[in-house]
């Protein structure tokens, strides 16, 4: 998880909305080729269309979308809204927002395994919520 | 054999996470049970026993038997959420 995430987390105070979190998220990935711009949107559309089948669990979402959206190398970013931002009235805010991009159906499953292990694990989002750098984060990881 | 199907909006994250942990679950507790995931979009037809997804998706499918789950990757929260419904296919 720690050579996955290294150089793609970003730590924030507050945005304005899920829609500006999911797109910070996604610009983290931008920046580095890994998706085009056309995924962030994608990500965004899915999330109006479908509702919020991202929020993983309480706290934490995986904003995606699909390989031909746009996504070209299989990748996660990690954004921390120090604040919590809302995806919904019915929901809990959001602290952790992993933009998941994936080049096909099947390279991405070791990954989906590694992240979806460190989201069940109570303890370590606690202690990522609360971390202000980056480092910090990839010293527990 | 009780067929499982777990949906999110793509197929390929959130669904595939819960699937996972159901696979887990279904071993811990001894039960046969083969888990796929899918798409929304991709349900109707499907010849599965029970669909696992989120309520507000849940509550649109309704050809199909479906148990809510409240995360998709809380082990904890998913067994809670299905696996009685499991149980009540074995049978």
């Amino acid at each position: 998880m720690k050579k996955i995430l290294e150089g793609n987390i970003r730590i924030i105070d507050r945005v304005s909305g899920w829609r500006e979190g999911v797109k910070e998220a996604g610009a983290i990935l931008l920046e580095k080729s890994k998706i085009e711009e056309r995924y962030i949107d994608a990500a965004i559309n899915n999330i109006e269309r479908l509702g919020n089948y991202i929020i993983l669990t309480d706290g934490v979402a995986m904003p995606h979308a699909r390989p031909e959206d746009g996504a070209i190398e299989t990748s996660v970013s990690l954004l921390i809204v120090k604040e919590g931002v809302e995806f919904s009235d019915e929901e809990e805010k959001v602290k952790l927002i992993f933009m998941l991009a994936s080049k096909d159906n099947t390279s991405h499953i070791d990954v989906i395994r590694k992240l979806s292990n460190l989201i069940d694990d109570e303890e370590m989002i606690e202690k990522i919520s609360n971390a202000s750098a980056e480092i910090e984060i990839l010293n527990f990881l | 054999m009780v067929k499982i199907l777990t949906v999110c909006g793509n197929g390929i994250g959130s669904s595939l996470m819960c699937a996972m942990k159901i696979e887990e679950i279904c071993q811990e507790e001894g039960i046969n049970a083969s888990v796929s995931s899918c798409d929304f979009n991709s349900v109707t037809g499907k010849d599965v026993d029970l669909v696992v997804t989120i309520k507000e998706l849940a509550d649109q499918i309704t050809t199909i038997k479906t148990a809510p789950i409240r995360s998709y990757t809380n082990k904890k929260k998913i067994k809670e959420d299905v696996l009685e419904a499991i149980k009540g296919l074995v049978k």
